[in-house]
């Protein structure tokens, strides 16, 4: 078998004769016409002189010979479409002279030719590459040389796009970025432009780079055209940003700047490159968001316009912008707040307002109030409808904005803390707010949940609960809890026990087990009296003692501490020691005293009961001689207070026609004189109640006054209740209210002395600063405490000697002694 | 994750494909003969051939490529290659270094790594570490290897070396060679004096690691030798008195030979040792 010896013996090749088959078949390609050339023939021509160690040569020359076809062919016909249309363009006065159309298509021109010089060169030099793949795999590895393709694209930039198109004249490059530029603007003004030529474009300058290191950061694309394009977009943006605002409502601006945003990302896919997205977005962000926020929130159609009107989904809007460039969402969260606080503080004067409407002169007392009887009365009123007002006001405020928050703020969390903090504020910064939130259950108690279904108390339950979460002096609510409930407990106001016990659960899951118990022990001593009451009951039937004429007896045994019993003192409360008082009760009263004091101590010995005969009421059975339809005697039945009864009772002994002046029934039952003459006003001066007859007859009870038997009572009821004055929960009094305040301060301080106390024997010794902060935070969930009420109080804790100052400490201690 | 035999497989379907025929879709001409392949194929093994099969050139469109000069035999073997994984070194072939060298010289020209390893291979194997047997075959393939210099390295250097130890065991072949090649000869007389400098080293008791080449001092390595087990320990201490640990690459040899330890010594006492294809 022969073996074929290869061409390649004698070691002179003819260069100049390879190189001229080379040139030719390359003309051929750039001329498109390629297709008759022999692949291996070409091949092997390059793999030739590469293997006889030309290869510098060989790639010299090709570069040598692109470049001048670049130069000689190629500029040529991409310079020649600079019409004046485009070059006008560099002339400040030129702009003037050619209309949008004409630019836009002559730009079009030039793209479509600079394009079309780009993919041949592309074309051509794939093909060149494959003809000297050997030269590429041995010469410029070897010799570290860029590859052949990279050469000549490198020759492009070099030979295209950096010559200045004409003497005189900036370089193409510039021109190029210019002309994108601008239809990019006709764009952005609503022109439809060929995107896949600037595109095309783009792509030539995304596969060129600065130098012929190939840098990645320093593609064409990035170097030359990306930052021209951002610098001009934020002009652009920037303007129209500020034209909007002028011009516009806060609304279409958010439509506008977010579609702009999207518009912006749709364009870098479709017209420029991906890279770009998010910079653009950026700018745009910048110069239509984060700028001009401020100015947009605070436009005249801006968020307080969105939010009086509830235009959920502009507000909507103006959070996705402002969440796109701040995750803190600060001007929207500053600006709510403030219309949150605004809206609060509203609620609070209208409150305020209307409990102050009233003809009876701002800062009456409760007395004088209360002399006034019925303007008084309706002052009362007035202030608790402006409590509940208030309550209802408040909650639809919050209703309101978490339904915005919702809607509109996707349920964010920071705006969320943000509400609830101003939320709190608002209701903080009202300084009736613990008592009317009380009031407020107090009056849903009473009235509101009658007829309401089960699902309707529980949210109604529920708000009370949600109020009392923003509320911050929790300490005072539960005093006027404690007062509200006390009286609807006694006086059976109530709509439920079963509701009232659920509210305490609820508060019990929301503020901790020591806040309700003194609450729940309000609920057991109401059960253990009931059983008490039935006890008594079935101990005296026992007794075998079936006298038909006993009174029955009801009972309430209160533990002492437990129960506000102030709150029924009322205006009377100067009465100090009214307690100490004996009242003389009637004989057949008194045994049912005696005989229940007796069953009491036998099933508890050492406990010690103190009558409330002031808290009390009674059914009687009263026959008036003409109170029937035609004279006729009738019976009535009469719920009236204690007092009241024995007062009627006194009158039960009295011969027809006698009086009884106001000291003689005062001496006669000991009833305290303020207690005496409101009784006497209900049961003298009210005109469905008048049992009896006042000498003279005039609102006033005074001193002196005679009653008798009103003998021409008429009423077609059988039962009446005799309403008592005080028994109604109001709001308090100025004075009343101080002194509650000043109850609560001194019950503040009891806790603050002893959390401190607790503090320090664990701590031992502790700087001043860290003692207040730790007791602030102990004590944040029952109130906010004073600063100087817990200096006051640490100093008397020093006097007596729990504590002493640290003299060496460097920083202000103390020290626990125990 | 590939499933044993699933190569063995493909490798017999190239076989059978390319003897059917089936499915071909280029020609690779010669001279009087052609072989019909595939684009595929020629795709797999080299990006030249895969330009012509699919560029913008006058081949791709008459789906045939003109290889006469590269001679009928190379590339005959080299589409066996493409097929077959290896190409027919039979006894037939009067004339193996000279084919083996045409390869090389193909493999470099079409870009096919593999082909190039192999036919190097093939040339060091024929070559062997012997002192060399002039033939006209391989006096003719070193004059081609000689003529295209950059992709012959390999073989040069080996025949460089087979020449300088036939220098004093075969004068007679020696002078011819020289005579026949007078780039070897310029390639010998550089090559000699640093082969002289090297094997006096070693007289001295100095040695190149067979691996590195670091310079190693002659002596027995107790940590080697005590890691040997230890009944073994004093016959082999006898059969191989002088080992040598690289303190460069940790290679171990045998002093003065160069040759690697006999396997045996791969004990179960863990001292795998790396077999180096040497010359």
């Amino acid at each position: 078998m022969a073996i074929h010896q290869q061409g390649l013996a004698n070691n002179d090749i003819d260069f100049n004769e390879i190189w001229g088959v080379l040139e030719k078949a390359f003309l051929e390609i750039h001329t498109k016409n390629a297709s008759a050339l022999s692949f291996e023939e070409l091949y092997r021509n390059a793999y030739k002189i590469v293997l006889k160690k030309k290869g510098d040569e060989l790639y010299k020359r090709v570069a040598d010979f692109e470049e001048r076809w670049l130069a000689m062919h190629v500029r040529e016909r991409v310079v020649n479409l600079l019409t004046p249309p485009l070059m006008m363009l560099d002339s400040v006065s030129g702009r003037s002279l050619t209309t949008t159309a004409e630019k836009k298509d002559s730009g079009e021109k030039f793209l479509r030719e600079l394009r079309g010089a780009w993919e041949d060169h592309q074309v051509c030099m794939s093909m060149l590459t494959d003809v000297l793949m050997y030269m590429d795999r041995v010469y410029c590895q070897d010799s570290r040389q860029p590859s052949i393709f990279a050469k000549s694209m490198g020759l492009f930039r070099d030979q295209i796009l950096r010559k200045p198109a004409r003497a005189e004249m900036p370089i193409l490059l510039d021109i190029l970025t210019r002309i994108i530029l601008d239809q990019i603007r006709m764009d952005r003004d609503g022109e439809t432009i060929q995107t896949h030529l600037i595109k095309a474009n783009i792509s030539m300058l995304e596969g060129l780079y600065d130098s012929d290191q190939e840098v990645e950061d320093e593609k064409l694309y990035l170097t030359a055209f990306e930052t021209d394009f951002l610098a001009t977009s934020a002009d652009f943006y920037r303007s129209e940003g500020e034209r909007m605002l002028r011009e516009s409502d806060a609304g279409t601006y958010c439509t506008h700047a977010k579609r702009r945003i999207d518009e912006e990302g749709d364009r870098c896919r479709s017209t420029l490159s991906e890279s770009t997205a998010p910079k653009i977005q950026r700018v745009v962000e910048d110069e239509l968001i984060r700028h001009k926020m401020k100015g947009l929130i605070e436009m005249d159609s801006g968020v307080e316009y969105m939010v009086d009107n509830d235009k959920l989904q502009e507000l909507g809007h103006v959070f996705d912008l402002e969440a796109r460039v701040d995750v803190k969402k600060t001007e929207l969260t500053k600006a709510i707040q403030k219309i949150v606080m605004e809206m609060g503080a509203n609620i609070t004067n209208a409150a305020v307002a209307a409990s102050a409407t009233p003809t009876a002169p701002p800062g009456a007392t409760e007395e004088q109030a209360e002399d006034k009887s019925k303007t008084g009365a309706a002052k009362v009123n007035q202030v608790t409808v402006a409590a509940l007002k208030w309550s209802e006001d408040i909650l639809a405020l919050k209703d309101r904005f978490d339904n915005i928050w919702r809607q509109a703020f996707q349920s964010d969390q920071m705006l969320q803390i943000a509400l609830n903090r101003s939320m709190a504020d608002a209701i903080n910064s009202f300084s009736r707010s613990s008592e009317y939130i009380s009031l407020f259950i107090d009056d849903n108690m009473k009235k509101g949940i009658r007829n309401k279904t089960d699902a309707e108390v529980d949210s109604t339950l529920e708000k009370a609960i949600i109020l009392l979460r923003y509320l911050q002096d929790k300490d005072l609510f539960e005093t006027y809890y404690k007062k509200h409930l006390c009286k609807r407990l006694l006086l059976n106001k109530s709509q439920s026990i079963s509701v009232e016990k659920q509210m305490i659960s609820k508060m019990k899951i929301e503020l901790g087990n020591s806040f309700t118990l003194k609450l729940e022990a309000m609920f057991k001593d109401m059960t253990l009296s009931e059983e008490l009451t039935n006890g008594y009951k079935s101990y005296v039937n026992k007794l075998g003692d079936a006298d038909r004429t006993r009174v029955d007896l009801g009972i309430n045994v209160l533990t002492s501490m437990t129960w506000p019993l102030e709150a029924f003192r009322g205006g009377a409360a100067a009465d100090e020691d009214q307690g100490n008082l004996q009242i003389i009760f009637p004989a057949a009263i008194d045994r049912v005293k005696t005989g229940f004091t007796r069953f009491y101590n036998e099933k508890h010995s050492g406990r010690k009961l103190t009558w409330q005969t002031n808290m009390g009421d009674a059914d009687i059975k009263a026959t008036f001689a003409k109170a029937g339809k035609d004279g006729k005697p009738r019976t009535h039945d009469i719920n009236c207070s204690t007092y009241a009864m024995l007062i009627l009772l006194l009158f039960n002994d009295l011969p027809a026609g006698a009086s009884l002046a106001f000291e003689e029934i005062q001496a006669a039952t000991n009833i305290p004189p303020s207690d005496l003459a409101r009784n006497l006003q209900s049961l003298a001066v009210a005109p469905k109640t008048r049992f009896l007859v006042k000498e003279p007859m005039s609102r006033e009870i005074n001193p002196g006054d005679r009653f008798s038997y009103n003998e021409n009572f008429k009423s077609q009821f059988v039962k009446i209740k005799v309403g008592v004055v005080s028994a109604g929960n109001k709001v308090e009094g100025d004075r009343e209210r101080k002194e509650t305040e000043k109850k609560n301060n001194d019950s503040r301080g009891y806790v603050i002395e002893a959390c401190v106390v607790r503090i320090m024997k664990q701590r031992k010794i502790l700087a001043h600063t860290a003692l207040l902060n730790e007791t602030i935070t102990q004590l944040s969930a029952q109130f906010k405490p004073d600063v100087n009420m817990i200096k006051k109080k640490i100093e008397s804790l020093i006097e007596r000697e729990y504590l002493e100052r640290v003299e060496e400490a460097a920083v202000p201690s103390y020290r626990y002694l125990a | 994750m590939s499933t044993p035999g699933a190569l063995s497989a493909v490798a017999e379907k190239f076989k059978s494909l390319f003897e059917s025929s089936q499915a071909t879709d280029f020609t690779i001409v010669c001279d009087t003969t052609s072989w019909k392949v595939h684009s595929f194929v020629l795709n797999l093994y080299s990006d030249v051939l895969a330009c012509a099969c699919d560029g913008d050139f006058k081949e791709a469109a008459a789906r045939s490529i003109d290889l006469g000069v590269d001679g009928e035999t190379s590339v005959g073997a080299l589409v066996h290659y493409m097929y077959y994984f290896d190409y027919a070194t039979d006894d037939e072939c009067h004339e193996p270094c000279t084919l083996h060298v045409n390869m090389v010289l193909l493999a470099d020209k079409y870009d096919i790594p593999h082909l190039l390893e192999l036919a190097n291979e093939k040339l060091v194997d024929l070559l062997g570490n012997e002192a060399i047997a002039v033939t006209a075959d391989l006096i003719a393939a070193a004059k081609l290897a000689y003529d295209a210099e950059g992709p012959t390295s390999i073989f040069r250097e080996a025949l460089v070396n087979a020449t300088i130890k036939s220098s004093t065991l075969k004068p007679e072949e020696y002078d011819t060679i020289i005579r026949a090649l007078p780039a070897l000869a310029q390639d010998v007389a550089i090559a000699m004096p640093k082969s002289h400098l090297k094997a006096k080293e070693e007289t001295k008791g100095l040695q190149y690691c067979r691996n590195c080449g670091t310079q190693v001092p002659l002596q027995n390595n107790d940590a080697f030798l005590a890691a040997l087990s230890s009944t073994k320990n004093k016959e082999k201490r006898a059969i191989f008195p002088e080992y040598i640990r690289c303190r460069g690459c940790g290679h171990e040899f045998v002093s003065g030979t160069g040759s690697n330890l006999p396997t045996f010594l791969n004990g179960p006492g863990g001292l795998a040792m790396e077999m180096n294809r040497g010359f």
